[in-house]
């Protein structure tokens, strides 16, 4: 029995199917879900975190059901949603007291260490109105490991941070996960490629894929291509392939793609990353036209 | 694209943006239900012992009477913080990167939006007013007239007035919030009293011009009978008798339109007036000064480009261990983002979690005023100590009662205020411990703004008034929290509020005198019912806390 049981589960907005059919089990370490703008990966995160419930199908944490007790799964729930407000005229160090009592914890002195583990130790004590976006994040990033949770949903969380931000969260991450589940939801195939263990990746609501990176990469060993090209073909091999990159140079344009044979006669194959990997899948779907959903 | 098009525009989306709440539809309800209890025979228009006779023209004049009495006061709260709401929703600063964005502009095109919204209201008002006149006896071409005209000429220019003030309001920052919605009502009731003046320029509700018209008609009717003064009644049953005398309606002399016409000019007017008070487009505009006072104490400018450049880069700071940050924050080469030997929080008993979660809500409701506030509440604690003799202590909480109001009004709807719902209500217990923790710490505010009188009743022995104020003190609270649960603003509240503070401490309705003030309300019994009203506002929050999820889920 896994920790975290997603079984079968849908959710509907009025006609619209946001997720559909979704199962996944998970036992620990961070799991990457993947997926473009609107293919339910908010959705299933609110589920998880027992904001939404869903309209099929059920999420079972350490065995039972989260219906049944919500609270048994909130106690240990660390949520960084990816959109979220704070009170503007708190401070960083009074918002987190405040959530902290929301919790019914006694944290202060997690609370303290936490300030310094997201660098807002030395603004702690400015209103948070004054705060720039990257600073917000990282005071929602806080808040949500205020109770150490044993089950850590972020959703987007690197929005907002700077380059070297980015870095030290993916690292935090990795770290965390090293004893307990942390979901990490993004559209940015680098955050999840430098964290997860295990990716799953949600298209129009579907679960299209699930597993190591290395079966995601093995998918598209061999179908990776770079070629050098005048930069009016662009617009077609774009509109023919998944095209990871393209940089303009005085030769033309260099052009990184994803195609089952070469794609111009001057094309050398490459190793295959990540962001290939889930291009490839995202077109294969698309390809497929639906099918096995 | 002219201005006058872009004004267009921008009035049509929020005008649609509005139209297409759930809550529009409950305030046509609510102009509907105005309309039936015109129709009901609630509303009373009487020169001593005398009222106009029934028929169109005195349903047109009791429209106009709603109208000015009714939605001037709660059309104000229904089209108020369209502002707030476009700098809550980064809509304003989008607005603001477009050349539309003028602070002119912006007001011109709220105002008519509100004007909108008021004018939707008056029409479901008007027609059924129509309709109703044409249940009972048919209606004629004169009789449309005869409504329409007190309909279009007093009771709109009335609600272009209320528009401009809305915007007026919306922009000046410390009209925004619940300062300006208690404000409000002392200016609405100022407006209603200079009405009974009988200057044109200041009879905003039409009042005086009905009154002059109805007493000359008295006069030629009935000539050996002297009276003046319009009194205006609205009750549910129980009108007192009253000889009818024939009225043909208030004649719309050139002069007499012209009139009406100012107030719409004064309306518009405040909307201009309000574009010069607007910083809809700085999110720090709201705090004049403010910002600098930051920028100095942190040694940083939250938010300014040159910041945010160096903070990605970072520069040398002083102390060669660290990396000054834009933000004022500093990085430790080696240190940051490191979740490692981190101590674990203690999860505490339920009674204690639900102990600190109170606690953490008392703490917020009580913070983040300015000085004077706590100023004003310690001194509203020494003033009950230096009444008169004969004055009850509790006297002091018609003013101190006033000072928590924006902090209660955000009980049960803070979290959608500022969107730190899914955090909230992710945490453990988001029905059963943090709602009545609100509750709690809402009446713990109370006790603490009315810390003098309580003790003042403790040490005079009089438990009875004692009991009658910590009714109220958990009366408002409820209130407040189903309210705020319910509609998710802060405006109910504090609308409503104001007005049963005017009604039942004020004036000395004993089962609205939820502060006791009266030694009647106390002799009554008004403690019992404000107990068990408050339990039943409390469980009626639940479902309003419960809708709250489902509709961020």
């Amino acid at each position: 029995m896994s920790r975290l049981e997603i079984e079968s589960v849908s959710k509907r907005y009025g006609d619209l199917w946001a997720l559909r059919d979704v199962s996944l089990e998970i036992d620990r370490g961070v799991v990457g879900l993947l997926g473009p703008n609107g293919a339910g990966k908010s959705t299933l995160m609110r589920i998880l975190a027992t904001i939404s419930r869903p309209t099929e199908g059920r999420v079972l944490w350490e065995g039972r059901p989260l219906t049944d007790d919500p609270d048994r799964l909130r106690r240990t729930l660390g949520y960084l949603p990816q959109e979220f407000g704070l009170y503007p005229r708190l401070t960083a160090r009074e918002f987190l007291r405040y959530l902290a009592s929301a919790k019914g914890l006694d944290a202060d002195e997690r609370l303290e260490q936490l300030l310094s583990v997201v660098n807002l130790r030395e603004a702690a004590d400015r209103k948070l109105e004054t705060y720039s976006g990257g600073m917000r994040q990282r005071v929602g990033i806080a808040q949500a490991l205020l109770n150490d949770p044993d089950l850590l949903i972020v959703d987007e969380p690197t929005v907002g941070l700077d380059p070297e931000e980015r870095a030290r969260f993916r690292s935090l991450l990795s770290e965390l996960g090293g004893d307990r589940i942390v979901l990490l939801s993004t559209h940015i195939v680098s955050d999840v490629e430098a964290t997860a263990q295990r990716i799953a990746v949600l298209d129009d609501g579907h679960l299209r894929a699930d597993g190591p990176p290395e079966e995601l990469l093995a998918a598209v060993e061999g179908r990776v291509w770079e070629a050098v090209v005048a930069a009016d073909r662009l617009p077609d091999l774009r509109s023919r392939y998944p095209v990871a990159s393209a940089a303009h140079r005085a030769d033309g344009a260099h052009v990184r793609l994803v195609a089952d044979g070469p794609p111009t006669e001057n094309a050398r194959q490459v190793d295959p990353s990540l962001e290939d990997a889930y291009l490839g899948l995202m077109q294969d779907g698309r390809e497929d036209g639906g099918e096995g959903r | 694209m002219s201005r006058l098009r872009t004004i267009l525009d921008l009035a049509l989306g929020d005008f649609r943006e509005r139209a297409r709440r759930y809550s529009f539809l409950l305030t046509l309800g609510a102009a509907a239900y105005l309309a039936y209890t015109v129709h009901a025979g609630w509303w009373l228009v009487r020169i001593g012992e005398y009222a106009p006779a029934s028929g169109p023209v005195r349903l047109g004049m009791l429209v106009a009477q709603a109208t000015g009495i009714i939605l001037s006061l709660v059309g104000f709260y229904v089209v108020k913080g369209s502002v707030e709401r476009d700098q809550r929703t980064g809509v304003g600063q989008i607005l603001a990167a477009t050349p539309a964005g003028t602070r002119l502009q912006y007001t011109a095109a709220k105002f008519v939006s509100n004007t909108a919204v008021l004018g939707a209201m008056l029409l479901v008002l008007g027609a059924l007013a129509v309709a109703m006149a044409w249940w009972r006896s048919g209606v004629s071409a004169a009789a449309i007239w005869q409504i329409g005209a007190p309909t279009l000429l007093i009771a709109a220019p009335t609600l272009v007035l209320v528009a401009g003030l809305a915007v007026l309001f919306d922009s000046v920052p410390w009209l925004r919030g619940a300062a300006g919605n208690v404000l409000y009502f002392f200016v609405w009731s100022g407006l209603i009293g200079a009405s009974v003046a009988g200057s044109p320029a200041l009879d905003l509700t039409g009042y005086a011009l009905i009154h002059d018209s109805l007493r000359e008609a008295l006069a030629a009717a009935r000539p050996d009978v002297s009276a003046s003064g319009l009194t205006v009644q609205l009750r549910p049953g129980g009108l007192p008798d009253v000889t009818r005398f024939e009225w043909a309606g208030v004649s719309w002399s050139p002069g007499a339109v012209a009139w009406r016409l100012y107030w719409v000019a004064a309306g518009t007017g405040l909307a201009g007036l309000a574009a010069l008070f607007l910083h809809l487009f700085d999110p720090f505009g709201d705090r004049s000064g403010s910002r600098e006072e930051d920028a100095e104490e942190n040694g940083a400018e939250a938010g300014d480009p040159d910041e945010e450049a160096a903070a990605s880069t970072g520069t040398a700071a002083a102390d060669a261990g660290t990396t000054a940050r834009g933000d004022g924050t500093a990085r430790s080469p080696a240190g940051g983002f490191s979740a490692s030997g981190l101590p674990s929080p203690r999860a505490a008993s339920a009674v204690r979690a639900f102990l600190r979660t109170a606690g953490g809500e008392l703490r917020l409701l009580v913070s983040g005023h300015a000085w004077w506030w706590y100023g004003l509440v310690a001194a509203a604690s020494v003033a009950a100590f230096l009444l008169p003799s004969g004055t009850p202590p509790q006297t002091v909480l018609l003013a101190a009662w006033l000072l928590p109001v924006s902090a209660w009004s955000s009980l049960g709807c803070r979290e959608r205020q500022h969107g730190t719902e899914q955090m909230l209500f992710s945490a453990p217990g988001p029905r059963l411990r943090q709602l009545p923790a609100q509750l709690a710490a809402g009446a713990g505010l109370a006790l603490l703004t009315a810390a003098g009188p309580v003790v003042a009743l403790f040490l005079s022995g009089d438990l009875v008034s004692l009991a009658a104020l910590g009714a109220g003190a958990v009366f408002v609270p409820a209130l407040a929290l189903c309210l705020g649960a319910w509609s998710g603003s802060t405006r109910p509240f504090e609308a409503l509020y104001v007005v049963l503070w005017y009604i039942g401490p004020v004036n000395g309705v004993p089962f609205l005198d939820f502060m006791g003030v009266s030694g009647q309300a106390v002799e009554v019994g008004a403690s019992g019912w404000f107990t068990l009203s408050a339990a039943a506002l409390a469980l009626l929050a639940w479902p309003g806390r419960q809708r709250q999820m489902s509709a961020v889920g």
